[in-house]
């Protein structure tokens, strides 16, 4: 108890509450730029933490990993440009709203989404940090294989309006993914011996690409008279620019929902807030009492993206406190700082650093109410970042878009990648076939691929074959819970056809 | 304010530029930033260390030196550019063993590790522990391999990347004592960690050890590089328990080839002040590495070493 | 210019079938080496899932194919029309044309600063900003911001492209 009192005093020292702040500042403007990432955010601020006590320094870590979380959602919501992979879920119907003027509304829902969804996770990761863990390291290859192939057939419902142009955008995708070294033998497939191409095509430049370069050419084609605008008008009605209590109390069990499901995904090693993201997104869909909203501006959408790619943040930390286990990119680069500051994280971390942790603990929340608070400033900022014309925003984008693209891997190939895929997602959407599944079947399939594979090759060296799947625990309920689900939701959707039809 | 900060960018372009022009008449090495070229994402696969050396080199030069990361084909496309560069001392890379004295017997690459490369100073090994699961069935490295060859195929192991030092040690080892095992790749030591505390497999060649042990999670059963484990002195390398192939994991700098004397020692004595820095020792120890520095001519020797003795081994291993 | 949208869909099948095909019988083969004496015991070979994705996107294709214009060809002949303007066509080609020159040669050769000075000046051009002023202004201030953002706040270094270090190397 002491402890803890002790580490909540530490936390909120002026200096902690300051670098929590610059943190978060950085990590939203970090966010914002197409390309840079969370993770490369925390990566950029790791140097500086050399020198700052674990309290101070650790909590600016997970500030800018929280507040580029956010950041990014902004940039998706006004110019369909997710700052990170982790807010292309929010684009969907981010971006149709902001094109009503209801840009703000979806900000700020972004916004309360988000914060809730840091909570959300950083409560369970204070308190249930062993059990969640515990759950986690039973998922191996073949629950991997279950969840991302169940979510695979879920997500294909996120397609436009014609079938077969939503599978074959998937499938487009998925022979996107496969591009780079076979997951299993390590030979290259589908790279033509280009070197380049051995680590596959990034996610970044083809999010990049077919969301932002596409949408920047699609307005561009416009004639010159219609480029002096600016794109976006913001409607000057006060409900167009909060989001009343009554919407908030309807997407709150959605909200809670996908928080549960991103602190899961965010628990299990290797799959990471985007997935997180759009899994939400999915589900949301398919559970919605309005499923036909999604996609043309849902706030109940943005909700569902947009709280569970931030309850990542916390939860990543859970397999890192229970057994030491880096769950992601940012979750290695905190165990480095965490290292570097002479603290060794895994269980042993409450009795021998019982005071940093707590502190840390503390620092978590604060940083969520700071965040709340920064990010109406930031929205505010952006509002006006906007409002330049056309034909200046959009090259301006490019440019930066190429930079970030750049930044992650030093390669220029990845800034040739960004406008190649601009000029496919452009060619798409001209021939009315939608990209969103396209970048679902690139994210997933080498998750499912690998993960299947894995488990065939698993199962030749059990005695019951492929069969020893059933053997394993969590493979069966993750099975009976999908099924139940599914089942449930086909009956409710049945019954409510009977009633409208009745009425 | 805004405005002045933009002015103050500009300002600050132009003095730059400026600087980087004048400095280009300047000869004693070294004059302007030096590139170290990390071929890892940030994060990982000693990126940190890299940071850390980044930051001191940068004190001890009286220059910056800056990290750029450079991924791709398991470190090989980073390392390429490194071969490639201008040999002026202002770009050089990082280095670790799998894709200089492993991969390049089996593999295509972008440069040949004994020509293209000056090498410039190590100054880590790591240990790369073989582990199990504390509550094991098996005690002991002689437990698991006769269990390995009585049951063909039934031990299911991993290592932290495919086809790097490791796996290619257990790989030789396997072989010799004609057992066929189940390797299961996952991409990343982390991965094969979680893989091994789910049960999914009984055993794991990593280097990220230090949490789980200190938990009492796991037990080191044998040691994959030529020194015994700092946390384990008891347990025997592959070499000592009578196998072929047990590669150092070093960690190093290296130039493209043809750089000048200057250069070369200038390097040497950086790394040996560093290597003398009590904040350096410190950073190896939490992440339980071992500090072995070896100068520029030192390290050329063991590199050459490594990579001959790889070959001859490698030769007969098939996968 | 108006098209018929059932006719433009007709020929996007066909296209994206041949283009199908060839991935299948040509791509894949001369990509992907499947190692010898690998089978289903070692969890399925590299070349398995490309083959299964390639046929079931033909599988798609054909059915749409077949369901549309060979079982039910009266359905389509009724759909909408799909306007098509050479105007807005000449355009995005101009457009297109600049972005991958700037992608593909100019940041390779003149760098990253240089080349999208050029970059963002040509495009608010062809796009109709004629004020020269700012066309002049916005780009450098844009790229200072990049600059001092990336090279100096993050050590995040942009490509210096093949030429100026060269010119700077003559001084």
């Amino acid at each position: 108890m002491e402890n803890i009192i002790t580490g909540i005093q530490l936390a909120t020292t002026p200096e902690a509450l300051i670098a929590i702040l610059i943190g978060l500042i950085a990590g939203q403007i970090l966010g914002a730029i197409p390309g840079l990432t969370a993770s490369m955010a925390v990566a950029l601020l790791v140097p500086y933490t050399f020198y700052l006590d674990p309290w101070i320094g650790i909590p600016m870590l997970l500030g800018m990993f929280k507040g580029s979380l956010f950041g990014s959602s902004i940039t998706a919501i006004l110019i369909k440009t997710p700052g990170t992979p982790a807010a292309a879920a929010t684009v969907l119907d981010g971006y149709p709203l902001a094109q009503k003027g209801k840009g703000v509304k979806a900000m700020k829902m972004a916004l309360y989404s988000s914060v809730f969804g840091d909570t959300f996770s950083d409560v369970m990761l204070i308190f249930a940090a062993g059990f969640l863990a515990s759950i986690a390291l039973n998922f191996g290859p073949p629950e991997y294989t279950l969840l991302t192939g169940f979510s695979l057939l879920c997500i294909s419902s996120l397609t436009g309006n014609s079938v077969w142009k939503g599978l074959f955008s998937v499938f487009l995708g998925m022979i996107i993914g496969m591009i780079g070294l076979d997951p299993i033998t390590a030979t290259p497939r589908l790279t033509f011996e280009y070197l380049e191409l051995e680590e596959g095509i990034g996610l970044i430049p083809m999010l990049i690409g077919t969301l932002a370069v596409s949408e920047a050419l699609r307005q561009m084609e416009q004639p010159v008279k219609k480029l002096a605008s600016s794109t976006l008008v913001f409607s000057k009605h006060k409900i167009d620019n909060v989001v009343t209590f009554l919407e908030f109390k309807s997407t709150l069990p959605t909200i809670i929902k996908s928080s549960g499901l991103g602190t899961l995904i965010g628990a299990m090693p290797g799959l990471g807030s985007t997935i997180a993201a759009f899994l939400a997104y999915g589900e949301a869909k398919r559970s919605s009492k309005k499923p036909e909203n999604f996609g043309k501006g849902s706030l109940e959408g943005i909700a569902a993206s947009e709280s569970a790619n931030n309850a990542v943040s916390g939860s990543n930390m859970i397999p890192l406190l229970a057994f030491g286990i880096p769950g992601d990119i940012a979750a290695a680069l905190i165990m480095g700082a965490f290292l570097i500051q002479g603290i060794t994280l895994g269980p042993v971390v409450f009795q021998d650093n019982p005071v940093e942790i707590y502190a840390i603990f503390a620092a978590l929340i604060v940083a969520n109410l700071f965040n709340l608070f920064l990010g109406h400033g930031l929205i505010k900022m952006c509002k006006h970042v906007v409002t330049v014309p056309k034909r200046l925003l959009f090259p301006a984008v490019l440019v930066i878009a190429s930079a970030g693209a750049y930044a992650l891997r030093g390669s220029l190939f990845d800034i040739q990648l960004v406008f190649c895929f601009g000029v496919l997602g452009y060619i798409m959407m001209k021939c009315d076939i939608p990209t969103v599944p396209m970048l679902i079947g690139f994210i997933l399939i080498p998750i499912f691929e690998e993960n299947l594979r894995v488990t065939l090759l698993l199962g030749s060296s059990h005695d019951l074959n492929v069969a020893f799947i059933f053997t394993r625990p969590a493979f069966v309920i993750l099975f009976l819970i999908m099924t139940f689900t599914s089942l449930f939701i086909l009956k409710r959707r049945k019954l409510r056809k009977l009633e409208n039809i009745n009425n | 304010m805004f405005l002045k900060s933009i002015t103050k960018g500009i300002l600050m372009f132009f003095s730059i530029t400026f600087l980087l022009i004048s400095n280009g008449f300047t000869d004693s090495y070294p004059s302007k930033p030096i590139k170290l070229i990390v071929p890892y994402g940030a994060g990982g696969g000693g990126d940190t260390t890299s940071r850390f050396i980044a930051d001191l080199a940068t004190d001890i030069l009286g220059v910056k030196v800056l990290v750029e990361n450079k991924t791709g084909g398991g470190g090989t496309i980073g390392i390429g550019a490194v071969a490639k560069s201008k040999p002026d001392g202002y770009t050089i890379g990082f280095i670790s063993t799998s894709p200089i004295t492993i991969r390049p017997h089996f593999m295509k690459m972008p440069y040949k590790p004994l020509d293209d490369l000056t090498y410039l100073g190590q100054f880590v090994s790591s240990p790369m522990p073989v582990i199990l699961r504390s509550d094991s069935q098996w005690k002991s490295f002689e437990d698991m391999m006769a269990f390995a060859k009585s049951n063909p195929g039934k031990l299911r192991w991993s290592t932290a990347g495919q086809k790097g030092g490791p796996h290619m040690a257990m790989l030789a080892a396997f072989k010799q004592e004609g057992a066929s095992t189940t390797y299961v790749p996952f991409k990343g030591g982390a991965k094969a960690l979680a893989a091994l505390l789910g049960k999914t497999i009984d055993m794991a060649v990593i280097s990220d050890f230090a949490a789980p042990l200190s938990a009492g999670k796991i037990k080191i059963i044998a040691e994959s590089t030529p020194e015994r484990n700092p946390s384990a002195p008891d347990q025997k390398t592959l070499a000592e328990l009578g196998y072929p192939l047990s590669p150092a994991i070093f960690f190093g700098i290296a130039g493209p080839s043809g750089l000048s004397k200057d250069v070369i020692k200038k390097w040497d004595s950086t790394l040996g002040q560093i290597m003398k820095s009590k904040k350096f020792i410190d950073l190896l120890k939490k992440l339980k590495a071992t500090p072995s520095y070896a100068n520029s001519a030192d390290f050329t020797k063991s590199v050459n070493a490594d990579y001959s003795a790889a070959g001859k081994v490698l030769a007969g291993v098939k996968f | 210019m108006i098209i018929n949208k059932n006719f433009h869909e007709k020929t996007l099948i066909l296209i994206l079938l041949g283009i199908t095909l060839s991935f299948i019988f040509w791509i894949i083969p001369e990509s992907i080496e499947d190692p010898e004496n690998f089978g289903l015991q070692d969890g399925l070979n590299p070349s398995f899932a490309p083959y299964l994705i390639g046929f079931f996107a033909f599988f798609t294709l054909v059915f749409e194919y077949v369901k549309n214009y060979i079982l039910n060809p009266k359905i389509g002949l009724t759909s909408e029309k799909k306007s098509f303007s050479k105007e807005v066509f000449y355009r995005i080609i101009k457009i297109i044309i600049v972005c991958l020159f700037y992608s593909f040669f100019l940041i390779e050769t003149i760098g990253f600063y240089l080349a999208s000075l050029i970059f963002i000046t040509l495009l608010s051009f062809f796009l109709g900003e004629k004020r020269v002023l700012i066309l002049f202004f916005f780009p450098i201030l844009l790229m200072s911001i990049v600059f001092v953002s990336f090279e100096i706040g993050f050590n995040i270094f942009l490509p210096e492209g093949i030429i100026l270090p060269q010119l700077l190397s003559i001084f």
